[in-house]
């Protein structure tokens, strides 16, 4: 638990553009959320290759999200069953049945369906609420955090030192 | 600030791979593990496979080693399939659709031995109880007697104590009712009122007090009259019942000779005790497996419908496919049997749950020619669930020309059978519409050489039994089972019985006279006490209803000459009662 505080902390103090950590987080929400092992997820894992996007902070979304979902798991169900069961999306979802790609990615299912959609529709305004709250920790708090016990306890570590031989290398390559 | 990470598309390509490389090395296992655990929840007992082996170009699956137990008998598998191989359609694989156009399973063999239990819960006992088994030997009349209910001897002590508690009760209220006394009291009263009246003032007065006494004597009258009726409707029922408890004793003296000797008629139908113990055996198999192949059964809906999956894993809703196509479907399985005669073959066709989807039955066709000790044998038929609501499954199983070498048909017991040689020719018809089961066994042995019973017997019945069916050269055996799948009744006819109802008839009809007497002497000696005291009992209350008829005779006479007395006859004075 301290550790992933610590880790959490190391990734918002790091340099890294605050779009690209909100964008890991937002990513992470989407594959935590939902079903781990589906198409969709396939989708996100190359988009977060792909794009720019902090992989640290998308390990450790994805790890909270996950544990998360359990959580979640019943409220999912409940707004998947609604949404696959509204007559007014009938037709659609019909038509998306009647589809290799959708039916392969299993929409059908209510967990799925509810979670995905939850996700996606956070996904934007978690974006910006994650690159303003960032932005806004770096410039009021991240001087009185630096001071923490647990930060100064993180940095003694040999991961940390570590962490920070790897970023060097980085910045020189 | 650069947003694309070409590394990135390249070390997704790379952990693609690897994950891909692993899926491949782990999915065989798994395949063998779903198999397993599907195939075990649907038989209710072990399914297991030795090896699954997935190819990927051709799509295909090979299944090594598949032991399917039997729920009923843990110890052994019903079928054990060497190889299973087939080809799948890889683009309906995708869609969550298993569809097979030729499957190869050989090396199939039926009802081998377990090297462990395959049981996963204990086994449902059978549907049918085995029928009495007969022990040909009468047993102690008052061992019988200590285990057995008698009704007689209920009837007669529940009917002891019911008479004596209404006797009681109705001698109570006997003596709260007007009595002899009392109607003497109203005669005298009457011999009062009745003298002369002269004036019409006492003639009114005389007939006013008449009136009085006649209502008196009515209403007392009602009171008896309601008992006496209640008494009497009460003593008639008791004499149906004491005539009723007295043919108890009789009643229980034929079920137990039934029960425990045999009779005339129990030998007319032996052949059951002998065959239908099998014959059970076998229908509730055929019934269970025809149970379990309904459990993989899916209804197709044109409307969505929700399928409850376990907790956490949410629900599939499923929504009306343009162009359905089943869930699970082999086009054709191509099967050979090892039998211990030699190999049959055949084929299953259409195998799938969604047969509202297909249009078509489940249809099955084995044959088997040159077999060693068997001429021929086929089977064919259908497992219908086109329209699920009106299912229709049928069977027609022929064996002829099977040769009989030392078949055992009951081992242990009084009267061992066995059959050391033989030809058997029989024909299996089954259909089941709805849930209506009707099937039909029609068998006949010749040629035969037969061993019944034990050389040192010393029962005259098992003697005279053995010896008779030992003389057999052949018979005919035809059952019939009757009903719905879960109550079915089973009649089987066959020329046994006439051989032993004429070889034993006559031992069995002495021993079971000579034992239908000393139960019969015995229950009566035990219900005489009850049942007289009954009919003691029963006597008083009669009495009593006589008493009470009595009075109400005297109190209507009384009446009547009370109504003579009223001088008042056609008499009409506005606002008096008369």
């Amino acid at each position: 638990m301290i550790n992933s505080i610590a880790k959490l902390l190391s990734i918002l103090n790091s340099g890294t553009d605050p779009s690209q950590i909100s964008l890991g987080f937002a990513f992470a929400m989407v594959a935590g959320l939902t079903p781990f092992f589906g198409v969709h997820n396939l989708v996100v894992f190359l988009l977060v290759m792909v794009l720019r996007v902090n992989l640290s902070a998308f390990i450790l979304g994805t790890a909270f999200f996950s544990a998360l979902a359990y959580g979640l798991d019943p409220l999912f169900h409940v707004m998947g069953l609604k949404l696959l069961t509204w007559d007014a999306m009938r037709g659609v979802w019909t038509d998306m049945y009647n589809t290799s790609i959708f039916k392969v990615a299993r929409f059908n299912n209510t967990i799925f369906m509810g979670s995905i959609v939850f996700s996606v529709l956070l996904f934007v305004p978690f974006v910006l609420a994650g690159n303003l709250l960032i932005r806004k920790y770096r410039k009021h708090i991240l001087s009185y955090v630096e001071k923490t016990r647990i930060v100064q306890a993180w940095k003694a570590t040999g991961m940390y030192r570590m962490y920070q031989s790897y970023r060097d290398l980085r910045s020189r390559l | 600030m650069k947003w694309i990470r070409w590394r990135g598309l390249v070390a997704f390509f790379i952990v693609m791979a690897v994950v891909s490389a692993f899926w491949f090395i782990f999915i065989d296992g798994i395949i063998e593990r779903f198999i397993e655990k599907k195939g075990t929840s649907i038989v209710g007992a072990k399914v297991e496979l030795e090896k699954a082996d997935l190819s990927l170009f051709p799509l295909g699956l090979t299944l090594t080693g598949l032991q399917v137990t039997d729920p009923g008998s843990p110890m052994r598998n019903a079928v054990e399939a060497g190889r299973i191989a087939f080809l799948m359609d890889g683009m309906n694989l995708l869609l969550r659709k298993v569809t097979i156009d030729e499957m190869t399973v050989s090396g199939v063999r039926l009802n081998t031995p377990r090297k462990s239990s395959g049981a996963i819960e204990k086994p449902a006992p059978g549907r049918h109880e085995e029928p009495p088994f007969i022990t040909f030997s009468i047993p102690d009349v008052d061992e019988v007697l200590k285990k057995e209910d008698l009704e007689s001897i209920r009837l007669a002590g529940e009917l002891e104590s019911r008479v004596k508690e209404d006797r009681e009760k109705y001698e109570k209220a006997l003596k709260s009712l007007p009595d002899e006394k009392r109607i003497e009291a109203y005669e005298e009263r009457f011999e009062r009122i009745k003298g002369k009246a002269k004036t019409p003032a006492e003639i009114f007065a005389k007939a006013n007090d008449l009136i009085a006494l006649r209502d008196d004597i009515k209403a007392d009258a009602g009171l008896v009259k309601t008992l006496a009726s209640d008494v009497g409707k009460t003593a008639s029922y008791y004499r149906e019942r004491v005539e009723f408890a007295s043919g108890a004793p009789a009643r229980d003296v034929k079920r137990l000779t039934e029960k425990y000797a045999l009779t005339q008629q129990g030998l007319m139908n032996l052949s059951k005790v002998f065959f239908g113990g099998q014959i059970y055996a076998w229908t509730d198999k055929v019934l269970m497996w025809r149970e379990r192949v309904d459990k993989v059964s899916r209804v197709y809906k044109a409307e969505p419908e929700v399928e409850v999956k376990p907790r956490g894993r949410g629900a599939d809703v499923r929504f009306p496919e343009s162009d359905p196509v089943p869930d699970f479907l082999i086009r054709k399985a191509l099967v050979s049997v090892n039998i211990p005669s030699g190999d049959i073959s055949g084929e299953v066709l259409d195998i799938t749950g969604d047969q509202q989807i297909t249009g078509r039955p489940i249809k099955f066709r084995f044959s088997g020619t040159r077999l060693k000790g068997l001429d021929s044998m086929s089977l064919i038929g259908e497992v219908n669930r086109v329209v699920p609501e009106a299912a229709k499954d049928f069977a027609r199983f022929d064996v002829k020309g099977y040769r009989i070498n030392d078949f055992i048909l009951s081992e242990g017991g009084s009267l061992p059978i066995a059959f050391r040689k033989g030809l058997a020719d029989f024909s299996v018809n089954a259909n089941i519409r709805d849930f209506k089961l009707d099937a039909a066994l029609n068998a006949a042995l010749s040629g035969l050489d037969l061993a019944a019973g034990k050389a040192d017997e010393k029962n005259p019945f098992l003697r005279a039994a053995g010896e008779a069916l030992s003389d057999v050269k052949g018979f005919g055996l035809n059952a019939a089972v009757d009903g719905t799948v879960d109550n079915y009744g089973l009649n089987i006819s066959s020329d046994l019985d006439q051989v032993l109802r004429e070889s034993a008839g006559r031992v069995v009809a002495k021993k079971a006279a000579l034992f239908q007497a000393e139960l019969s002497e015995e229950i009566n000696s035990k219900v005489a006490a009850p049942l007289s005291q009954a009919k003691a009992q029963l006597s008083s209350i009669t009495g009593i209803q006589k008493e009470l008829d009595e009075r109400g005779l005297l109190m209507d006479r009384l009446i009547e000459e009370i109504t003579k007395n009223l001088q008042v006859k056609g008499f009409k004075i506005p606002g008096l009662p008369f």
